[in-house]
């Protein structure tokens, strides 16, 4: 019982981490305090993965997300010194009013599309195989084997991604030629 | 994992889409618009882990590892494509951005 | 138990571009690297044709991640083909701009071994991976030109609008897992399908997917990006660009339509939307005073074109491939013929050029003519077979519609060939360059047909047109 009570209460603390941080990424005038909003979203994303039992996720999660990507966010913010006065501010009148209604209802159509989950047919009934793995999911060893098996070849396509990246980038950021 | 808590997540996921889409649309600056866009890829990395829990079963996970390394090469390209227009006119925000009628 | 077959062409081009990466270091090699990287992509074609030749049955292999061999190895052919002529028109421009830029040729090989994997797929996984890897590529050329001061904010705004349309395919792909638990295609094909069709989590889940697949096709509702991106996207490689995102969103589309089992009045909506799409795109064109505009809004109408194939069931799907590697190498040669020219891309600048360079001219106006859909050409071909299966699956009012807009299409893509044979001054027409144009006319009209036959029988072969269980 008090396993299950801490479960709950430091989910919903990670999730509100993760909502404000969100919202403040969003609303932040000062770019540099809005990729730190994100940064504190993502700590408590990582967090929920902690409690959903991914540990190995949680850890990348913190480690490439919050300290990798967010960290060149800020490298850039910096570079193309990106200040507070060059925000243009939130549009007034019906172009906030009527985004906000729009957000509003999406979530709203989300959550009762969502609510459909509670009524999901199990899965003996719509598909044909089922096999239950004998661990947990996230741990470290059949992420491992599954992602040096049976993903082997996507995560070989990914080092392609990642090298389109690096000629991308170099490509894009090379100087305006003098002539 | 009970329903219940699948729901939860689920709903605490689809805010943080609701919250990137509300900040694309409100957002007029480059960075910004992209830094919500992140936020909006988390929130599917998110639903693939919590179904991959409910599931018991290692594909959500391996897919929420391959979104973060495409999330980064999508920010390596993103910020490139930052830099080169700053280059270019020295200036980031949307509504500066008239020649292609935005 | 492994099979190979289906990693050999993404193999041949990553190793390819590998060594064309090492070699660009050199400085001393560096001016050779366009040829090498027309070779390894020349080579990755007839890889793939010899592969679709010899092995038609095709084999999954990798751990069942990849299929190879037959359709797939027919498809990435022709991905290869239109990515090879888009290279070389890289090659002109690149050589006038002074050996700048040497990584787009690996980098366009890198792009064209995801591509070629994209279709060959047999896990939503992979697709995704290589989906993106395709998209960020494209990005990539799109912003590389200099000269062009809209290339840059065309990049922009084809990235931003491409991340928003991943975020939406991603989430929607999420709500998949969780209904199924599996993203194997293979486990997706077998399943009940029709006990999710009422269930608001699975209606969710396909909205999603959808907005993500019609943002990179570029239809209705999420289409206004493409003019300007494709109209301000640099000239020498606009052609690759339309092409790497219609094939992208044409395979991937085709995945979902023939593994998930979709209520038949959805895919009328799909259709609907289509040929809202082609009405709104061949209008659009209508109106552009400059040619890449014009093909950036009649990329709109092609997409529309795709989309109505694609949902026409089996030998829709096959027709809809069809079309976009025909549209892929056509638009491929369109925009690369018409970036070798230094002017810009207006209709008046191609006054008379039928008669200072009436090669040049004939060869510009036989793509256009394809792009419309011309009757001996292949681009008729292409657009009668999606029709013909549109009209068999029974979407009556949408193809009409559709046809409608198609017929606009003719008279703006006759424009600018009116234009080109508009004479300042009085110059005779010449009989051997009218007896060449009707020479070519007919005989690129006779290949197609052998070409859609072998696509039909491997189609086949593939139990793509098996019946759902």
């Amino acid at each position: 019982m008090f396993v299950v009570v801490l479960t709950i209460v430091s989910l919903s603390v990670c999730g509100a981490l993760a909502l404000i941080g969100g919202a403040l990424a969003v609303t932040l005038r000062d770019p540099i305090y809005a990729v730190l909003a994100l940064v504190k979203a993502m700590l408590g994303l990582a967090g929920i993965y902690f409690l959903l039992g991914a540990e190995y996720v949680g850890a990348i999660q913190v480690i490439v997300y919050a300290g990798a990507i967010l960290v060149t966010f800020l490298f850039v913010v910096m570079l193309v010194n990106l200040s507070p006065e060059d925000i243009p501010p939130f549009p007034r009148g019906i172009a906030l009013y009527g985004n906000l209604i729009l957000a509003v209802a999406w979530l709203l159509l989300l959550s009762t599309a969502l609510s459909a989950i509670l009524e999901i047919p199990a899965p003996e009934q719509v598909l044909l195989h089922v096999e239950p793995l004998p661990y947990l999911y996230g741990t470290l060893p059949p992420l491992g084997k599954a992602l040096f098996t049976a993903y082997a070849f996507p995560f070989e396509l990914l080092s392609v991604t990642l090298l389109i990246g690096i000629v991308g980038a170099s490509l894009l950021v090379q100087k305006r030629p003098s002539s | 994992m009970k329903v219940e808590l699948l729901y939860a997540v689920l709903t605490l996921s689809g805010g943080l889409f609701s919250l990137g889409l509300l900040g694309l649309l409100l957002r007029r600056n480059l960075l910004l618009a992209f830094l919500a866009i992140e936020l909006m890829l988390n929130a599917a990395n998110l639903n693939f882990l919590a179904f991959s829990r409910y599931h018991n079963e290692p594909t959500g996970a391996i897919f929420v590892l391959f979104g973060i390394c495409l999330a980064a090469v999508e920010a390596v390209i993103g910020l490139g494509l930052v830099v080169r227009l700053f280059r270019a006119h020295e200036d980031l925000g949307f509504t500066k951005l008239t020649a292609l009628r935005w | 138990m492994n099979n190979y077959m289906g990693i050999l062409s993404a193999g041949w081009l990553i190793i390819g571009g590998a060594l064309v990466l090492i070699a660009g270091t050199f400085q001393k090699v560096r001016r050779r690297i366009p040829e090498l990287s027309i070779a390894i992509g020349g080579g990755a074609t007839l890889l793939n044709g010899l592969l679709a030749w010899f092995y038609p049955l095709p084999k999954s292999g990798f751990f069942g991640m990849v299929w190879g061999g037959g359709i797939y190895s027919f498809l990435a052919a022709g991905v290869m083909l239109a990515i090879t002529v888009g290279l070389s028109f890289l090659w002109r421009s690149h050589r006038e701009g002074g050996y700048r830029g040497w990584e787009a040729f690996p980098l366009t090989l890198f792009i064209g071994a995801a591509l070629s994997t994209l279709p060959a797929s047999n896990h939503l996984l992979l697709s995704v991976v290589a989906l993106e890897t395709v998209s960020l590529g494209a990005y990539v050329l799109t912003g590389l030109s200099w000269e062009n001061r809209y290339a840059p904010e065309a990049a922009v705004k084809y990235f931003l609008l491409g991340a928003v349309g991943f975020a939406f395919l991603l989430l929607g792909i999420s709500y998949l897992y969780g209904l199924t638990g599996t993203l194997y295609l293979h486990h997706l094909w077998p399943m009940r399908w029709t006990a999710w069709h009422g269930n608001s989590l699975f209606a969710l889940a396909m909205v999603l997917i959808a907005i993500g697949i019609l943002f990179k096709l570029s239809i209705f509702p999420f289409h206004w990006w493409a003019p300007d991106v494709y109209g301000g996207a640099t000239p020498s490689s606009a052609g690759l660009v339309v092409a790497l995102g219609k094939l992208n969103a044409a395979f991937l589309a085709g995945v979902f339509l023939h593994y998930i089992h979709i209520p038949s009045d959805w895919l009328m909506g799909l259709a609907s939307i289509a040929a809202i799409s082609s009405l709104y795109g061949n209008l659009g064109a209508l109106g552009q005073t400059s040619i890449q505009r014009m093909l950036g809004y009649s990329s709109i109408a092609h997409g529309s074109y795709i989309l109505l194939g694609l949902v026409s069931g089996p030998e829709g799907r096959l027709q809809a491939w069809g079309y976009t590697l025909v549209y892929a190498l056509t638009s491929t040669l369109t925009f690369g013929l018409l970036s070798l020219r230094a002017e810009p891309m207006e209709y008046k600048s191609l006054r008379g050029l039928g008669y200072n360079q009436p090669g040049y001219a004939l060869a510009v106006a036989i793509c256009l003519a394809s792009l419309s859909g011309m009757p001996p050409l292949i681009g008729f071909f292409a657009k009668y077979g999606i029709f013909t299966a549109a009209f068999r699956a029974g979407y009556w009012l949408p193809s009409i519609v559709a046809l409608i807009g198609a017929l606009i299409g003719y008279f703006y893509y006759w424009r600018p060939i009116a234009w080109m044979y508009q004479a300042g001054e009085e110059i005779p027409i010449r009989m051997p360059a009218l007896a060449l144009s009707t020479g070519v006319l007919v005989g690129l009209g006779l290949l197609p047909m052998a070409l859609w036959g072998w696509l039909d029988y491997l189609y086949g072969l593939a139990g793509l047109f098996l019946p759902r269980p």
